[in-house]
């Protein structure tokens, strides 16, 4: 029973209820959250014949009146567009405007129309361009291996024996070359086997060569009999030819190994390779030599688009080249036509963008923008034969961004990203897409497309076809999820809206996209293009509406269930929450119009007093959103019983999954550097030494003079994610930093941190590090560090680096670097994933030489790499 | 005939046996008690308001009935007292067959109950040795 305590006022027993002692009393209402029925919109003008079905769509709504946005193929009212187009509603001009990415050009096009007149489909010309700064387009290459040379002349030098061909080596097209060649004990020097052909090759750029299948002979063998040094050669006249690269110690060689050898660009007639006497074998053996050509094609550069208010849109720039999506956004201070000024928010993602959404709280002055992505999820390992294979799973994203403007304006200042819904692992029929955002009545509302199902019990989703005949796929339970937060960073769990049936269909359509919602009178409405054509022969908008009385302010008729509560509690220790079994003795709560599984209730919590006979004075003392019912029922009796928080629990609550699988790829752990074994050699658990003697005492990471040293976290996986922290004791001549997307411990990105030869100034370099060697990618301009404590905190989010400098075991403010880490200017190679990692070499410095008055250790460094 | 007071009850755990009665399945009762049974609940609300709860059955409430008998064993029916009382103690935790004293003694194939037994008493001998036995029994209807 509820206490004095709990309430704030007391509750009188039976007897005072009888009496009429002016008893303390109390009543709670059952209100619903209204999900209506879908109200299907503006049927009679879409045709099939207009351009057909398409998902593209977007909708805004400003206060009166609906615009739409409508991307397909062709069509008056429609846009050539191959990603989502925008509207978004001037308030100060009382226009809307559409945004989209001309799908031939790349470009964004814009167009506006005022209000009042009919806004939702109808003939809109463009009128004006934007050229994105970074380009519109750019080319993406193919890689192709299957072209057939023609008119061979094949020779080689010296001549061929074992009954093998020179056709055999150059033809791409034989699966599994068993050739053999003798090199005659490399008389002449060098060995070379060439080929040309009748016409040029275009656009070769690499030469693949592959190793012969010696699968169940003596491996090692063969392997030694690979070529080891030899020079490409080209030509593009079949008479020249042009040393294209020079290869050495090539080893290790596995059967039906292919490797790559970059040349440069070009059309050529035929290609060489000389084989130098340094091979290690007289007898060589090759398996395949092959052009690798490539096919280009033009794509766009603008991925998504945007709009949070009609002066900033934001838009997601894929830069093909580097595998990574810069998140950035046009700002303008006019009217539709005046020029926008282009801002990167410093975010990289590693990772497809799925679908962006984006809003504007006019009251904190901050954008917040939805981001839908895949990710890589969790390692799962599957049996195949007798081994255990690691299968990466794809994990669907969704975050949400807080952009706020400085206080001189531009440009906004991104918060991290705050996990709204994450499904890890994802898969066809269990999913998110289509991420809606908007900002109503003092609570973000964000709404995402949902399949969810599992793979034993699959969801079907009837689609009508174009001929109207209906096709059932089985993609998992479609549904919208309604997601809820008060500040746009701590999320609700997602409730779930029924799903949405057409009223001339009866059937679930497959609807296509994100459906922003808007606040309509007092409905919070939402609208989305459904992609199929409907029994009238048109493809439909459809709007559907799933208001909450909560929200909107208006309230619903309430339902008193007080005189049916059995038992009833309150907490308010930190929020207001409540258990409350319910006498269901008459079955009214068997099937009740608000309390049931499938309604969004929330309970209306009133206490107070009975001055007189039916005087009863109430206060409202709180509201709570239902979380649980649950009906129980014995031989003799029936109940519910209903657990409830308050509303606020949504924004200081929050499940960033739905999904047991989830795994936090971010921060997991880090060594301590805590010897426990004393050995010199514990407190090391979870970093991966690969090179120096790195040892760890009393949390100090101790790393030998003037040795390289290069350790891995066992932790971290991806790229994105990562964290690092590492404090380091520096001085002048240290190298430090971290390793990022590393393969092996011979393939990595490293961020290097110099302290050069001037105090307090560091230099940070990016390496590429490949088949063990480094190519410097990037050197940023030397930056002096006003701090004199050498001690340095590096970290890296979202393709970001950040370096800071400290006195103590304290973040500073003062010295804070922020290095952009994409141009990683490789062109030919660039992991998405790999592990992290630090490297050290530390100077051989007396600590005599040091002015630190703390004294710093001649060690490195009581750091932390997870 | 109609249904009367018999001089004893009908008990197996074998059907047949009491729709086409074996003499072993009859036994003598020197006590005998009848007890319905309903399934109601009388809650009271927070405003103090009462709640009756009853199990239906059909609409109307479910009513079932237990017995509770005083058997007296001794040698009857070609049985020592002995088998007979074994025989009693081995139908204890079996569903059982029954004809309560109240029957039809000339139509045996209807109006028999499925019961078990809920209590049990001890084999109480009427004096030491008395090879005449009572055992208290109570059979709880399983279904309508």
């Amino acid at each position: 029973m509820i206490t004095q305590a709990e309430s704030g006022l007391s509750v009188g027993d039976y007897n005072d209820l009888v009496s009429g002692n002016y008893p303390y009393k109390y009543k709670v209402l059952a209100r619903k959250w209204n999900i209506g029925t879908p109200t299907e919109l503006r049927t009679n003008s879409f045709g099939p014949t207009e351009g057909g079905k398409t998902k593209l769509f977007s909708a805004y709504y400003n206060g009166s009146t609906w615009g739409f946005a409508i991307g397909a193929p062709a069509g008056s009212f429609r846009v050539n567009t191959a990603i989502p187009p925008h509207v978004i509603w001037d308030s100060a001009n009382s226009v809307f405007q559409r945004l989209y990415v001309d799908t031939s050009t790349g470009a964004l096009k814009y167009a506006n129309r005022a209000a009042g007149s009919n806004l939702s489909i109808s003939a809109l010309a463009d009128a004006g361009t934007y050229n994105f700064p970074s380009g519109n387009q750019q080319t993406l290459y193919t890689d192709n291996e299957s072209y057939t040379p023609s008119g061979p002349a094949y020779t080689s030098t010296p001549a061929i024996a074992g009954g093998w061909t020179l056709a055999d080596l150059f033809n791409p097209a034989n699966p599994n070359p068993t050739s053999f060649y003798r090199g005659n004990s490399f008389s002449p020097a060098t060995a070379v086997v060439q080929t040309t052909f009748s016409s040029a090759v275009s656009n070769c750029y690499k030469v693949k060569i592959t190793s012969r299948d010696w699968t169940g002979l003596s491996g090692t063998k063969y392997s030694s009999r690979m070529i080891r040094n030899f020079d490409i050669e080209t030509t593009t006249d079949a008479v020249n030819w042009v040393t294209a690269l020079q290869v050495r110690k090539e080893t290790n060689w596995g059967p039906k190994e292919s490797r790559y050898y970059d040349i440069p660009l070009g059309n050529y007639r035929g290609v060489r390779l000389k084989i130098k006497n340094t091979n290690g074998s007289a007898n060589i053996e090759i398996g395949k030599v092959q052009f690798v050509t490539r096919t280009s094609t033009t794509v766009n550069s603008v991925e998504y688009l945007a709009g949070t208010s009609w002066d900033y849109v934001f838009y997601a720039y894929r830069d093909f080249s580097k595998n990574s999506w810069n998140l950035r956004y046009l700002r303008r201070t006019g009217s539709m036509g005046s020029t926008f000024t282009d801002y990167n928010t410093g975010i990289y993602f590693q990772r497809p963008i799925l679908s962006m959404d984006g809003c504007y709280n006019s009251t904190a002055n901050e954008h917040v923008l939805a981001i839908n992505m895949v990710e890589t999820g969790s390692v799962v390992y599957k049996a195949e034969g007798a081994k255990a294979v690691p299968y990466v799973s794809q994990k669907s994203s969704t975050y949400t961004i807080k952009f706020s403007p400085q206080a001189s304006g531009n440009p906004l200042v991104p918060s991290w990203l705050n996990p709204v819904d994450i499904v890890n692992p994802a898969s066809s029929y269990k999913n998110r897409e289509g991420v809606g955002i908007n900002f109503i009545n003092g609570m973000y509302m964000l709404t995402l497309r949902s399949y969810d199902a599992n793979e034993y019990n699959l969801g079907t989703t009837v689609v009508s076809a174009d001929n109207g005949t209906s096709q059932v796929f089985y993609s998992g339970y479609t549904s919208y999820k309604l997601y809820t937060s008060k500040d746009g960073v701590f999320w609700s769990n997602g409730y779930k809206i029924p799903t949405v049936y057409i009223g001339n269909l009866g059937v679930t359509p497959s609807i296509g996209w994100g459906a922003k919602p808007f606040l309509v009178g007092n409905e919070i409405q939402a609208h989305f293009h459904a992609n199929f054509v409907d029994n009238k022969g048109y493809n439909s908008i459809i709007g559907f509406k799933f208001a909450s009385s909560v929200m909107t302010g208006t309230y619903l008729t309430p339902t008193d269930i007080t005189d049916e509560i059995l038992e009833y509690s309150v907490d308010k220790s930190e929020f207001f929450s409540s258990s409350i079994t319910l006498d269901n003795t008459s079955g009214a709560f068997t099937n009740h119009a608000v309390i049931n599984d499938s309604s969004v209730a929330y309970l209306e919590h009133y206490h107070g007093i009975q001055r007189g006979p039916g005087d009863d004075v109430y206060i409202l003392i709180g509201k709570t959103l239902v979380e649980s019912i649950s009906k129980i029922k014995s031989l003799d009796s029936s109940l519910v019983s209903i657990t409830s928080r308050d509303l606020l629990a949504l924004a200081t609550d929050y499940t960033i999954s739905e999904d047991a699988y989830y795994a936090n790829s971010q921060r997991v752990f880090y060594d301590n550097y805590s010897d426990v074994t004393d050995s010199g050699y514990g407190g090391l658990a979870h970093t991966a030494k690969h090179k120096g003697a790195l040892t760890a005492e009393n949390g100090f990471l101790q790393s030998p003079d003037n040795v390289q040293c290069i350790a891995f976290s066992t932790f971290a996986t991806d790229f994105r994610d990562f964290l690092v922290e590492n404090w380091t004791y520096s001085h002048q001549g240290d190298k430090y930093g971290f390793i990022f997307k590393a393969l092996d411990p011979k393939n990595y990105f490293f961020f290097e941190i110099e302290d050069i030869a001037t105090a307090n100034t560091v230099t940070c370099k990016l390496y590429y590090k490949r088949k063990n060697s480094y190519t410097l990618l990037n050197t940023w301009a030397s930056v002096s560090l006003s701090d004199t404590q050498y001690r340095r905190y590096y970290s890296c989010f979202a393709g970001r680096f950040l370096f800071m400098t400290g006195t103590d075991f304290v973040l500073p403010g003062s010295d804070i670097r922020s290095f952009d880490l994409i141009p990683i200017n490789s062109s030919s190679f660039y992991p998405d994933i790999g592990s992290i990692g630090f490297e050290i070499t530390n100077v051989n410095v007396s600590e005599d030489t040091y002015t630190d008055e703390n004294g710093v250790p001649a060690t490195l460094p009581p750091g932390q790499v997870m | 005939m109609a249904v009367s007071f018999q001089n004893h009850i009908h008990l197996s755990s074998t059907l047949s046996d009491i729709t086409t009665p074996v003499a072993t399945s009859q036994w003598k009762a020197i006590e005998r008690e009848e007890i319905p049974l309903t399934f109601t609940s009388l809650k009271r609300t927070v405003t103090g308001k009462g709640r009756f709860y009853v199990a239906n059955s059909g609409g109307v409430p479910l009513q079932l009935k237990n017995w509770r008998f005083r058997l007296f064993v001794r040698a009857e029916q070609s049985e020592t007292a002995r088998q007979r009382s074994d025989r009693i103690l081995a139908m204890n935790g079996k569903v059982l067959y029954f004809h309560d004293s109240y029957h039809d003694s000339s139509s045996h194939g209807t109006g028999y109950k499925t019961v078990a037994i809920t209590n049990i008493g001890g084999l109480t001998s009427l004096f030491s040795s008395s090879e005449n036995f009572t055992i208290d029994i109570e059979l709880e209807e399983i279904n309508p």
